[in-house]
């Protein structure tokens, strides 16, 4: 038999079946008696679809607030769907920037966005995101002999996550208070990525003190596994009013869209105040969006001491001389920036009230 | 009458001085293109880039990028680095060499041993065995050691598959020309299988080559440690577009005197 017949003779039952299963089917329901007009309702925001640059996505003040920002709806409030793109921090989002691929970036080392200005990237912070960096801390393992950070740290390796950002600055301050102060060898600064990456090479040995964001790694605090050992608020001057990240977008992008940018921060405010008015359930939508439990006591109960409010402002407060001056020790920048280029550089135009 | 005539005449010298020379007219103008299509591009590059039509932030400008290389190695920074991924490279080379040279004569030598493992090592040489890096790091620590172990799991197996083809496929002639001048085992293996299966050992040797030196490069440039790949990797978190053009061109530098290198021993053994 050749094959057409075959196929045809093939498709002539299913064809009947398809006809059988239309004549047996219940009849449509008759539509009810249209109902008196409504008054119309408001036409819905046309919504801007954007990206953005998340760094260490486990942390509270970028993956948390995204989730809170998402979740409560925040975000669709403002007519913006917002694609996360997720990088380790540092330079690296500050090129993903830069390229035009993701307009806005979050929690970006203030040293990198400052040494891309300079070169003539088109970049423009639009808020302040993290002032003085009370989250991170840098720990040893628990039976390390490291005790505290004052000469113990010297010749040691101390891990940052990618040159340019904030963990970076403060390790290249932790090495200069040590020449300072003439304590040598200094520490030596050893790039490791993210957070999971730095806690592996701290207990395996790969280097001395690893560092870590809130809430990442609290359990391993938790269990005695790991302890703190150095805090720059807490142990270097000069940090309580320091902008150490910022929020940025690519400035071609932002001439064109500043109310998105707007919009955005005015979400973002509302996701901040929401994680420190409701911790609990800011916890737990930061625990969906990573996918490991995040919200235990002991995690929420450090919140305020780990991350106080005022950090979070996205208003900066203080002056930019020692942001600048770990910037030159990063070789981002050569010399300060000026005023004028400050004010070019963050405007301020774009902070909600 | 004067066929061709003192023009003709003009038109023909050239050939017949390139002639006399022994150069091949085809010679001389690949060679010329050979010396000019670096030129050309790079003038074109500088044109379009100082024009901005190419973003100076992603493309230096040649003038740039070559001046921040004299500057760089005259400072002794890039030639260290570049030393000291050579002294991976040279390392890694030496090893990958001897037990790759090893274990394809064993597996010519052992049929059963290379029909075994040959389709294994044919899989792993296509793995990305680069993302192993975690794993190695732990083992080795975060030192050239890592960098270096790694890179020669996939570096070592063509030289290892190329060897033992060579040998497997000498012409039987040639074999049964060594056997009826009486040769020994040794004798025919040293001068009349070995020759034969160069020009394929160095082919393998070469891909051996190019897999250690962008492996290292590369590794060297994820884990932050080490030399060029390190160089590199820093001075483009900072956007020095005219330092990373020269960290780049500084590979490429050292991959040209390699392979040069590498030809020259070829030509010699042959």
């Amino acid at each position: 038999m050749n094959q057409r017949r075959v196929v045809i003779l093939a498709l002539v039952p299913l064809f009947a079946l398809s006809f059988l299963v239309a004549a047996c089917a219940p009849p449509a329901p008759t539509p009810p008696a249209a109902a008196p007009a409504a008054p119309a309702a408001p036409a819905p925001k046309a919504i801007t679809k954007i990206k953005l640059v998340v760094p260490q996505k486990d942390a509270m003040a970028t993956g948390g607030f995204y989730a809170i920002a998402t979740n409560k709806g925040y975000l669709k409030d403002e007519g913006l769907e917002v694609e996360p793109v997720y990088t380790r921090g540092g330079a690296e989002q500050v090129q993903v920037v830069v390229s035009g691929e993701v307009p806005i970036a979050l929690q970006t080392g203030i040293a990198s966005v400052m040494g891309a200005f300079v070169k003539g990237a088109p970049v423009t912070i639009i808020s302040s995101a993290d002032i003085g960096s009370p989250s991170v801390i840098w720990y040893v393992k628990a039976d390390s002999p490291i005790k505290g950070w004052k000469k113990e740290l010297a010749g040691k390796k101390v891990g940052y996550s990618r040159p340019g950002s904030g963990s970076h600055m403060a390790v290249l301050d932790l090495i200069d208070y040590y020449k300072t102060q003439g304590w040598t060898p200094p520490p030596v600064a050893v790039s490791t990525g993210g957070m999971p990456d730095t806690l592996a090479a701290t207990l395996t040995g790969q280097i001395d003190v690893g560092w870590t964001g809130y809430p990442v790694n609290m359990d391993q605090f938790e269990k005695r596994v790991i302890r703190d050992v150095f805090r720059p608020m807490r142990d270097l001057a000069g940090w309580d009013n320091l902008v150490v990240r910022v929020n940025f977008a690519n400035s071609n992008w932002l001439d064109k869209n500043r109310e998105v940018a707007r919009a955005f921060l005015r979400a973002w405010k509302r996701a901040t105040d929401f994680s420190y008015e409701n911790p609990r359930e800011a916890f737990l939508f930061l625990s969906g969006f990573v996918g490991t439990p995040m919200e235990s006591d002991f995690v929420i109960s450090k919140y305020e001491e780990y991350q106080p409010r005022a950090s979070q402002s996205l208003a900066p407060r203080g002056s930019y001389d020692l942001a600048m001056k770990q910037a030159i020790m990063g070789k981002f920048i050569e010399r300060p920036l000026t005023k004028a280029e400050m004010d070019k550089l963050f405007p301020l135009a774009y902070i909600p009230k | 009458m004067d066929k061709g005539g003192v023009r003709g005449r003009a038109l023909v010298l050239p050939g017949l001085i390139r002639r006399a020379r022994g150069i091949p007219r085809r010679v001389g103008g690949v060679a010329l293109g050979r010396a000019l299509v670096i030129p050309v591009f790079f003038l074109l590059l500088e044109i379009l880039v100082r024009a901005k039509l190419v973003s100076p932030l992603f493309v230096a400008e040649p003038s740039a990028f070559i001046r921040a290389l004299v500057v760089k190695m005259a400072d002794g920074e890039l030639l260290w680095l570049t030393g000291r991924s050579l002294a991976e490279f040279g390392i890694g080379m030496a090893a990958i060499a001897t037990i790759g040279l090893t274990m394809g004569y064993l597996f010519w030598r052992f049929p059963v041993m290379g029909g075994a493992y040959e389709p294994l090592l044919g899989g792993i040489m296509a793995a990305p065995t680069i993302l192993l890096y975690p794993v190695f790091l732990i083992f080795f620590g975060r030192t050239a050691g890592a960098i270096i172990a790694l890179i020669a799991i996939q570096a070592t197996i063509p030289i290892v598959l190329n060897t033992r083809h060579a040998l497997a496929e000498v012409s039987p002639t040639f074999i049964k020309v060594g056997r009826s001048l009486n040769l020994s085992e040794r004798q025919l293996f040293r001068h009349i299988l070995l020759p034969a299966a160069v020009p394929m050992v160095f082919a393998g040797l070469r891909l051996g080559i190019i897999y250690m030196l962008l492996g290292i490069i590369a590794l060297e440039y994820i884990i932050g440690i080490g030399g060029l790949g390190w160089f590199i990797s820093e001075v483009g978190y900072r956007f020095d577009t005219p330092a990373l053009y020269a960290g780049i061109g500084m590979v490429f530098l050292v991959s040209v005197v390699v392979m040069y290198g590498v030809n020259r021993v070829q030509r010699a053994l042959k």
